[in-house]
């Protein structure tokens, strides 16, 4: 089964049920679904500033992998982080994220 | 240094006419507020400028006003009536804007825009908004997306397109305007 997962809500999203939980699993690949895709809101998307340590792993995996990770751009420009991000982790928002996955789509979106 | 009385009561948007630089929103005339042999200091809340021997050899500037602030202006701004036959410009995200434009004796007075809701474009769209009124048609027809893009470095490269869907499609405006 193919998932995205959009991190939208706040306080542990990131650092624990991600960071804890999802990345680890990436990295053992043993997490049970491939993951195809990944969308950050609001304060989420400090992972993926640059040098950010969960974020390193983050993209180290999606660069294995082929995952998709974008952050929202309107979010982003509000942080001033959008021209900080990992190499390679564009900004955007739905229609962006619609069509980067729209060659990998995926069969579930998890909202967390 | 040389430095014009003119030069010293220009506004801002004049500058910006001339230069690309950053106009403050409201209009409100700069007030050099330094000098020395190196050059003089323009200040208005939310923006510097140096130049070194009048306008004409201005520097440009880094907005103050950031992407996501102009995003929060067009956000607020009332929907534009366009003139009719506007033109639309697009590119291949499926993102559409047309620039309207008002003129009097040959310089922009008015300006007005109907974008679709990518972020990016519609900052630099309202920025474009803000700063083209009081420039003459000549001036706007100049000003390239390398002008706006080097307001807003905190455009990442993915995004930068943007700022030339909107500059050509102002272009366009004013073209129909004329």
């Amino acid at each position: 089964m193919k998932v995205a997962y959009i991190f939208s809500t706040q306080g542990h999203s990131v650092s624990y049920k991600l960071g804890r939980m999802i990345l680890p699993q990436l990295e053992e690949g043993r997490h049970g679904a491939e993951v195809v895709g990944m969308f950050f809101f609001e304060d989420n998307c400090y992972l993926l500033l640059r040098g950010n340590p969960i974020g390193e792993r983050l993209v180290a995996v999606a660069k294995r992998t082929g995952m998709l990770l974008m952050c929202c751009d309107q979010c982003c420009y509000e942080r001033e982080i959008a021209d900080k991000l990992f190499d390679g982790v564009p900004i955007g928002c739905f229609p962006d994220l619609y069509q980067a996955l729209s060659g990998n789509m995926p069969d579930q979106v998890i909202t967390i | 240094m040389k430095m014009s009385t003119n030069v010293e009561s220009m506004t801002y948007k004049h500058l910006a006419a001339r230069k690309g630089l950053l106009v403050d929103a409201s209009g409100r005339e700069g007030v050099v507020s330094e000098r020395s042999a190196a050059g003089s200091k323009l200040t208005v809340p939310g923006l510097q400028v140096e130049w070194k021997a009048g306008c004409c050899e201005a520097r440009r500037a880094r907005s103050a006003v950031t992407i996501y602030e102009y995003l929060q202006r067009a956000f607020r701004r009332p929907p534009a009536p366009l003139p009719p036959g506007a033109a639309w410009c697009h590119d291949g995200d499926r993102n559409l804007v047309a620039f309207g434009a008002r003129l009097e004796c040959g310089r922009i007075i008015a300006l007005g825009y109907r974008s679709t809701t990518c972020a990016t474009l519609l900052a630099l769209c309202e920025h474009l908004a803000e700063m083209v009124p009081g420039m003459t048609s000549a001036e706007a027809l100049a000003y390239s997306a390398e002008d706006l893009l080097a307001l807003h470095p905190e455009i990442p490269a993915g995004r930068r397109a943007r700022a030339y869907l909107a500059v050509r499609a102002l272009h366009a405006g004013l073209s129909l305007s004329l």
